[in-house]
């Protein structure tokens, strides 16, 4: 065992000071290897700290929340419904919500705008997410005023901004009371734009929508655990979409260690050569070149992911935000929480360390399987 | 004892410019002493070294080392008779760039495993014995023709190896460092080590210790001498 080990020191030993002696192009490719590990990192380490954030957030979303279907399409939901929601067993609280979207053409965004009855809010005052307040440049007391539908201005009083703790989910939104959501949309009256429940035990809430979709036709009752399923697959999507991007990287990379492989300077054939002649076997060169391998993409793999690292959780995440937060001119501004998935970093080391262990493994075993009396031949 | 039955080496068989360095060479090699072949450019010397010290294989005949068939080994034992028997001594040194002196010398024994320090304390004494034990931790591109040699003597030297086998051992190097190498060859001699050479220096077929001179043209023997 200390023979194996004494032997694992000097091969390491040996393939420290080769490394050194080929600086440059060592350089060159730890470089472009950390740049793509961090790269690919930054995708993940960001879409699934977002994944995260909204799992936390949801957890205080509505049990179930039920929205009136007409031909396939969301309609304002009767207020008369609301009853028939409250007597179906184990639904503990039924209310009715006010909300829509406002596109506001000077910054070209869109804007959520929610009643929200248990703020308070006296009728012409709001509440605004932060990235709201920030594209606005809105402080509390400024005025803000929205075209009603009357097609007169509607002023409005920022009476406070939203937690930015939330801003994932509250970035765009406007809170407003529903005297002023009424001047500005005109909607029927006794009508809402959905209904949210709660359940009395969580786990039957897919019994409860059940029982909804068959006391209410026409309606379209949807879970807490569908919602975070829907954000789930928004930023799988987005994450594909980058990954599909970066393969093309991924591949250029590989086709570098390839060349870099393959291309096995004149010196470093005499080197193997020489080293076969004065006792070393195809074995020993083969592990001293995965030693090497082993070390370069080790050392690229922890310098792009740590860089990733601090780029995600402490940089704000910059590089691929617009990506993967979404679309929008309203991007949320929040600091995720730092954390490390062990499954993550086994599936990165997989996508990156090993195309370029092939890549490199099967010319170097070419070069070491070449007679050692070349050596003599100068 | 080295035999040698028949053997021919044959380069790049089949095919254009195939070249048959060896025919048929028989050969037998006693143990101790030193051993030159000698003979114009071409004439199969390096080839016949590389096939007895188990760098290459004959494309025909037979080889044994103390009456063990080297000529059919799988790579792996091989090269562990390499390792453990032959010590070799290449015309351009062959050492390593980049590495110390020390570094150079100790290199054959990596894939054995010895302790750090035993290994070191040995490639530094063979140093010493060599008179290059201050150029220890020097860098190999910084030494003169004559240390350069003698480092790799010293390298030839650290796995203890029975046979040395010296590919032209004087050709870099001036008539007083090639005095210089023959003598440490000699003294390793003395040791009852095998040394062979080859060469058409005739500084090294005057050398003292020099038991056998062997004549090779075209690849078969043409003279065989006791000195």
């Amino acid at each position: 065992m200390s023979t194996f080990l004494e032997r694992q020191k000097y091969l390491i030993d040996y393939t420290l000071a080769a490394l050194r002696r080929r600086k440059a192009r060592n350089l060159g490719l730890l470089l472009v290897y950390a740049l793509l590990v961090f790269l690919f990192s930054s995708v993940l380490l960001l879409s699934q700290g977002l994944r995260r954030e909204a799992a936390a957030l949801l957890q205080d979303a509505p049990d179930v929340i039920v929205q009136r279907l007409i031909a396939g399409r969301h309609d304002l939901l009767p207020a008369a419904w609301l009853e028939p929601l409250r007597r179906i067993r184990g639904v503990s609280a039924v209310h009715g919500r006010l909300w829509g979207y406002y596109y506001d053409p000077a910054v070209k965004a869109n804007y959520t705008l929610m009643v929200a009855p248990d703020r308070g809010l006296a009728t012409h005052d709001i509440l605004i997410g932060a990235a709201l307040a920030r594209i606005r440049q809105l402080s509390i007391g400024d005025y803000f005023s929205l075209p009603a539908a009357t097609g007169q201005a509607l002023p409005l009083k920022v009476a406070g901004i939203l937690d930015p703790a939330s801003e994932l989910l509250s970035a765009d939104l406007l809170l407003l009371s529903e005297a002023s959501y009424r001047s500005l949309f005109n909607p029927p009256p006794d009508t809402f734009t959905d209904a949210v429940l709660t359940v009395r035990n969580p786990r039957e809430a897919r019994t409860v929508a059940e029982k909804i979709a068959l006391a209410l036709p026409g309606s379209r009752p949807i879970l807490r655990t569908e919602m975070l399923r829907t954000y789930d697959a928004v930023f799988n999507w987005r994450e594909g979409m980058v990954f599909v991007t970066l393969s093309a990287v991924l591949l250029a990379f590989v086709i570098l260690a390839w060349d870099q492989a393959a291309g096995l300077s004149a010196e470093e054939q005499r080197e193997i050569g020489i080293l076969k002649a004065i006792g070393w076997e195809t074995g020993d060169i083969l592990q001293m070149k995965l030693w090497e391998g082993a070390l370069l993409s080790l050392t690229a793999f922890l310098a792009g992911y740590v860089l990733a690292y601090w780029q995600v959780f402490y940089g704000g995440a910059r590089l691929f935000a617009p990506v993967l937060k979404g679309w929008a001119v309203l991007y949320p501004d929040f600091r995720l929480t730092p954390a490390v998935d062990v499954q993550q970093v086994l599936a990165l080391l997989a996508v990156t360390v090993l195309p370029y262990i092939v890549a490199t493994l099967i010319p170097i075993w070419r070069a070491a399987t070449t007679d050692p009396d070349a050596v003599m031949r100068g | 004892m080295i035999e040698l039955t028949e053997v021919s080496k044959v380069f790049h068989e089949g095919r254009p410019n195939q070249c048959q360095a060896l025919r048929r060479v028989s050969l037998t090699l006693e143990r101790g002493g030193i051993t030159v072949f000698r003979g114009p450019s071409g004439s199969g010397k390096t080839t016949l070294l590389t096939l007895i010290g188990c760098l290459a294989r004959p494309t025909a005949g037979r080889i044994r080392l103390d009456g063990q068939l080297l000529s059919n080994l799988p790579e792996r034992f091989l090269t562990e008779v390499r390792r453990h028997t032959f010590g070799f001594v290449f015309q351009q040194f062959n050492l390593i760039r980049g590495l110390t002196v020390l570094e150079n010398v100790m290199l054959p024994a990596y894939p054995l495993g010895r302790p750090y320090h035993e290994l070191r304390a040995a490639a530094q004494i063979l140093l010493e014995q060599f008179g290059i034990g201050e150029k220890a931790d020097n860098r190999i591109e910084w030494l003169s023709g004559g240390e350069a040699q003698r480092t790799a003597l010293a390298r030839a030297l650290i796995n203890d190896p029975a046979m040395v086998i010296a590919d032209e051992p004087t050709a870099n190097l001036d008539s007083a460092r090639s005095r210089e190498v023959l003598t440490l060859l000699g003294e390793l001699a003395l040791q009852g080590r095998t040394i062979l050479i080859s060469s058409h220096d005739p500084l090294v077929f005057a050398a003292n210790h020099v038991k056998r001179l062997i004549e090779l043209r075209d690849g078969c023997i043409a003279g065989d001498c006791p000195c």
